[in-house]
């Protein structure tokens, strides 16, 4: 009886394995050889098996390509992400704000001074000079000391660029407006549409966000990415939005940028001639610059930006809006008042870490928050908090095979500290993670072929700035229970040295009473011996790991480290808390595995370490 | 034809039964039923070494070992050392690939006045007592 064809194969050998078992269980075939290589029907089932095979994969393929789960080409992702509204980022350019002093003189004719858009300040960053401009004029009028004070005065990386297309008579041509430049970025894009090629006068066009406000004489334009990276911009028909006539000149303003290559520029020289600074002083480095945005967030973002529907209502509408709107943004985390700690009811909690800094400034707080408003259920305020970092560090001890491997002990202890980099980056760069010590302990066994074990015992600091603490009570939570006994000797807490009285000091504690220790600051005397300074500078309590401080009074003022050890080798970051490992302040200890290198005979030199030191 | 199964069994099934049948790769038409032409036994296998010989590797799809190298052995120098070359792939190609074919026997015969090589091949196979034999030329085609 003849076989069935398996049409779900996609493997060439297994399509003609089919095709052969068919063929010979066909009774009374006049041709039989298909199981000799050479033989003419065999190369005639190849073609057969070649061309579905061919086929298979062509609809396997092109039935992926059309979802946006599973394409992979960015060209599909990005049409899937259109068909729900989402464009994705491109480049950014990052900025930085100044603060600038013009000298002035009391003789001067005007009150104000502008510096012009297009002014130049240039950095350089690993040796290569990127060059900052205004896009904006600022203005400032002379103050008491005949100075133009100028406070945060934004300067994009970047050079401005522009592209220019005559609009052709004919609505019906099919014109294209695309921007062919990958260094775009969008962001900065001013779109102008001057009336013909003789007159200076434009109209400027804005970028399609709601149909709410959208008229037939909308002076809007619709942006999209094109298959080949570059943006294509469109204009209205009419009827949504208004549509350039025939000789009409559009205009495409825009910073060419860098990226994320020019984030962290702090030092920066004044470029523009004709105008001489006294001094300029920086008041927010260089961040926010990053490369196009990825498939794999245009595959997380398009969906949520499709569900929020322009407004925040749910945790996941906040962060598709923050994602898609906000460009300062790397990663996001929300949470509702009830679920804050102590719980305030009617207001959302966002918490931001943006690109290449710990915290977002002021005044992009600010705008994150104004762009929030509009989008806000009524009733509901926003309150925009900084990320709480808590700093992993380790002892980690591993033993290691020296037959299985041509490194040596410093190599691998390097590679390691790699690996600790790496799942830093890869596991833990997120809010609401889960530090799990398994999967390091797994990941550095992977490290390198002869690593036979590994232990890591797990440490945990915070960085407490003493002049925010000075004069008002502050809680300061690790959000973790700590490793120690409220009723022990030794202290749960140390810290970094720091001055009071012009001692150095360290902080310790004792116990309390039944849930709390108190916190002190000691010196140490020429015994060694512990002397307290401050008796009191506040609570801790180990169960949930929160500390009260009351006002501490330093001499200086410095931001100081506060460690202990968690009681969990696993740590989850909640809310606004992120985690990181300081791989730097790791101590990473390769020894020998005599069991492995020498056998049974090398047991007796085999050493084990304790889980705790 | 004497073979070794038609000894065994009757005349009228004899005619109708065939060990081996492969389509020509001609693809040449019967003049009669106007269908194609069956290639039996022996022939079957002639055509197969035949095949398998002027086969280059790369050319069956996803079976790049598949086939012999004689094409690009006409390119180099007509002497022993590439006469002797022809003749190891052609072996290893039957020996791999062609299990009906045994006790193989290569003959390379120079015709090097048309710059091609005449090969002989004879080979055993299972069900026939005689020796087989096949000739065809190889000429490079540019």
């Amino acid at each position: 009886m003849a076989t069935q064809f398996n049409v779900t194969e996609l493997d060439f050998d297994k399509i003609k394995e089919s095709l052969i078992t068919h063929f010979k269980s066909l009774p009374n075939s006049k041709y039989e050889d298909y199981d000799f290589e050479g033989s003419g029907l065999n190369t005639l089932i190849d073609i057969l098996a070649y061309n579905t095979h061919y086929n298979a994969i062509h609809a396997h393929t092109a039935i992926n390509e059309s979802f946006l789960d599973s394409a992979q080409l960015r060209q599909n992702v990005v049409a899937r992400a259109k068909l729900l509204s989402y464009i994705p980022k491109s480049i950014l350019s990052p900025y930085c704000l100044l603060d600038i002093v013009i000298p002035g003189s009391a003789n001067d004719e005007a009150s104000a001074f502008t510096i012009p858009a297009l002014s130049k300040v240039t950095s350089k960053i690993d040796g290569k000079t990127f060059s900052f401009i205004t896009i904006d004029d600022h203005e400032a009028t002379l103050d008491a000391n005949n100075e133009y004070v100028f406070s945060g005065v934004k300067f994009y990386e970047g050079v401005l660029k522009s592209q220019r297309f005559i609009v052709r008579e004919h609505s019906q041509s099919n014109q294209q407006y695309i921007l062919k430049d990958r260094t775009a970025d969008i962001s900065t894009l001013k779109v102008k549409l001057f009336d013909n090629d003789n007159t200076n006068n434009y109209n400027v066009y804005s970028r399609f966000t709601s149909f709410s406000s959208l008229e037939a004489t909308s002076n809007i334009y619709f942006i999209s990415e094109t298959s080949d990276g570059n943006h294509q911009i469109e204009f209205g028909n009419n009827v949504y939005g208004k549509e350039p006539l025939g000789q009409n000149i559009i205009e495409l303003e825009y910073i060419s940028t860098s990226g994320d290559a020019a984030n962290n520029a702090t030092v920066f020289t004044w470029a523009t001639s004709g105008i001489t600074p006294k001094s300029i002083t920086l008041n927010t480095k260089s961040t926010g610059g990053a490369q196009r945005e990825s498939i794999e967030s245009v595959r997380f973002n398009a969906p949520l930006t499709y569900i929020a529907q322009e407004r925040g209502v749910t945790v996941d509408d906040y962060m598709a809006l923050i994602n898609r709107d906000y460009e300062a943004a790397n990663i996001i985390s929300v949470w509702g008042g009830e679920d804050n700690v102590p719980p305030r009811y009617g207001e959302v909690f966002v918490a931001v870490k943006p690109h290449n800094a710990e915290t977002l400034s002021s005044s992009q707080k600010l705008e994150l928050k104004n762009l929030l408003k509009a989008k806000n259920v009524a009733s509901t305020s926003t309150t925009i908090v900084d990320p709480e970092y808590t700093y992993l560090y380790f002892e980690i001890i591993f033993k290691y095979n020296s037959n299985q491997t041509t490194l040596n002990k410093s190599e691998i202890q390097t590679q390691v500290k790699d690996t600790l980099r790496t799942f830093n980056l890869e596991e833990l760069e997120k809010f609401n993670v889960v530090f799990r010590h398994s999967n390091l302990l797994s990941k550095i066994d992977l490290t390198d072929i002869s690593i036979i074990s590994s232990l890591a015992r797990v440490y945990a600091y915070k960085k407490l700035d003493l002049d925010a603490v000075k004069n008002i009570s502050t809680t300061f939570p690790f959000n973790f229970q700590l490793d120690g006994e409220v009723d022990q000797v030794d202290s749960i807490l140390t810290s970094d040295v720091f001055k009071q009285n012009g001692f150095n000091v360290r902080i310790g504690d004792e116990k309390l009473n039944s849930d709390e220790r108190r916190i002190y600051t000691y010196r140490l005397d020429s015994q060694r011996n512990e002397i307290k300074v401050d008796p009191n500078i506040g609570t801790l309590t180990p169960l949930t790991g929160e500390i009260n401080f009351t006002p501490i009074f330093s001499d200086t003022r410095p931001i100081i480290k506060l460690y202990t050890s968690p009681s969990s080798n696993d740590l989850i970051a909640k809310r606004n808390t992120l985690l990181q490992i300081d791989a730097d302040k790791t101590i990473v200890v390769a020894d020998k595995d005599t069991v492995s290198i020498s056998g049974p005979a090398g047991a007796n030199d085999y050493i084990t370490y304790n889980r705790q030191d | 034809m004497s073979n070794n199964f038609s000894d065994n069994v009757n005349s009228s099934r004899a005619a109708s039964k065939r060990i081996y049948s492969d389509i020509p790769m001609n693809l040449s038409i019967h003049p009669n039923t106007k269908d194609l032409t069956v290639v039996k036994d022996i022939d079957a296998v002639k055509v197969s070494v035949k095949n398998l010989v002027m086969t280059n590797f790369m050319e069956r799809p996803f079976q790049p070992t598949l086939g012999s190298g004689v094409t690009g052995l006409l390119f180099e120098n007509n002497d022993a050392f590439t006469k002797e070359s022809i003749k190891d792939e052609i072996y290893r190609v039957i020996k791999e690939h062609e299990s009906r074919a045994n006790g193989v026997q290569v003959e390379v015969i120079d015709n090097s006045e048309r710059n091609a090589y005449t090969i002989n091949i004879k080979f055993n196979v299972i069900f026939s007592n005689q020796r087989q034999e096949t000739e065809f030329y190889l000429e490079r085609i540019r």
